[in-house]
């Protein structure tokens, strides 16, 4: 059994050279997690925050999620918890569904109030001057319990949502504050991501 | 190359026409993974589905086939970088059926990483390589052994 250590291993500075910006891309991919094989996939070899690939099971890909306005995925944040015997970490993505109807129902918002899933989004603070340079782009929510649905809403005069979905998924528990994929380089990760919908 | 002209008029249809079935969309899919070799997965944009027949009647008319089935298939989310360094890497999309040979005949532990392979070839990777040496090592057989073995011998005696 190893001693996990809790010492801090870098300084904490103002990066000066691509300062932090808000916000995430509107484009992201949803997984159902048991899609994933998780066996095939693989962490990078210098983190425990990173992997570089995210295989699928045969048959299997990952849906596209496109979000509207200036705000995409407004809502989606990450908080500590704190635990008895270690604190963990709550990730809420918010994910609105600018639809309604028979078809959306039945194949999206069930699915969502009864699913397990895993999320794959840009940040917008894409780490572009960083040693592995654009390893902060796409963030994983989801990939260690599972992103489930802890809010389902249709306002039908919702000033926001247009009568639209609103939905939260949360990932309770994670041990890790943030998961990233990172295939070498931000063109290689991004055909990786590619390659899941495809 | 009738059946060739026979698609690219229904193809050519399909792309004008405004109220489609379920029936043609259907259609629509399979002329999609017969002519592109990747399944069509529909958004949930109105025209789509016309997108997806012209995209195909325009593939076809440049190809002038059918998308050849491919042997090897990467798993979805699986990237390869054969030469570590170069920035050259492949996904499912992108990767041939040569490449894929040639990987696998260098990291043949690697198979997992694929959701399709011809087991032919995989179950003969291991077998290939005496058949190579044999072939490499045309010199008579019983001689080279013995030379080497007698320059090794003297050389660690000194």
């Amino acid at each position: 059994m190893a001693v996990c250590d809790a010492l801090l291993a870098k300084a904490i500075e103002v990066n000066c050279e691509e300062p932090i910006v808000p916000g995430l891309e509107a484009n992201g991919i949803i997984i159902n997690r048991e899609d994933i094989d998780f066996g095939a996939s693989e962490f990078a070899d210098n983190s425990v925050n990173v992997l570089k690939s995210i295989a699928l099971k045969t048959g299997a890909k990952a849906y596209k999620v496109a979000q509207a306005g200036n705000t995409p995925f407004t809502g989606t944040q990450t908080t500590m918890e704190a635990g008895t015997y270690h604190n963990t970490f709550t990730n809420d993505v918010s994910v609105v569904v600018l639809d309604n109807g028979p078809e959306v129902c039945s194949e999206i918002i069930d699915k969502l109030a009864s699913g397990e899933f895993v999320m794959v989004l840009e940040n917008k603070h894409k780490g572009l001057t960083n040693t592995n340079k654009g390893d902060a782009a796409f963030q994983i929510f989801g990939w260690y319990q599972g992103l489930k649905a802890s809010e389902i809403t249709n306002e039908k005069y919702s000033e926001d949502t247009d009568g639209g979905w609103l939905t939260t998924l949360e990932e309770t528990k994670a041990p890790k504050s943030g998961m990233f994929v990172y295939a070498g380089s931000y063109d290689a990760t991004k055909e990786l991501i590619d390659s899941l919908v495809a | 190359m009738e059946q060739i002209q026979t698609i690219l008029e229904e193809l050519r249809g399909l792309a004008v026409n405004y109220s489609l079935t379920p029936l043609l969309k259907r259609r629509i899919e399979e002329l999609h993974l017969k002519i592109t070799g990747y399944v069509f997965y529909p958004t949930r944009c109105g025209d789509c589905y016309r997108d997806a027949a012209i995209l195909c009647y325009n593939t076809l008319k440049k190809t002038n086939t059918m998308a050849q089935e491919k042997k090897f298939l990467l798993k979805r989310g699986i990237l390869l970088q054969p030469e570590f360094g170069k920035g050259k890497f492949y996904t499912r999309l992108t990767l041939t059926d040569e490449l894929a040979m040639e990987y696998l005949t260098k990291n043949p532990a690697d198979v997992y990483k694929f959701e399709k392979v011809d087991k032919d070839f995989v179950a003969n990777i291991g077998k290939e390589k005496p058949q190579a040496a044999e072939v490499v090592n045309d010199t008579p057989k019983e001689q080279k052994p013995q030379e080497v073995a007698f320059k090794g011998g003297k050389k660690s005696k000194k």
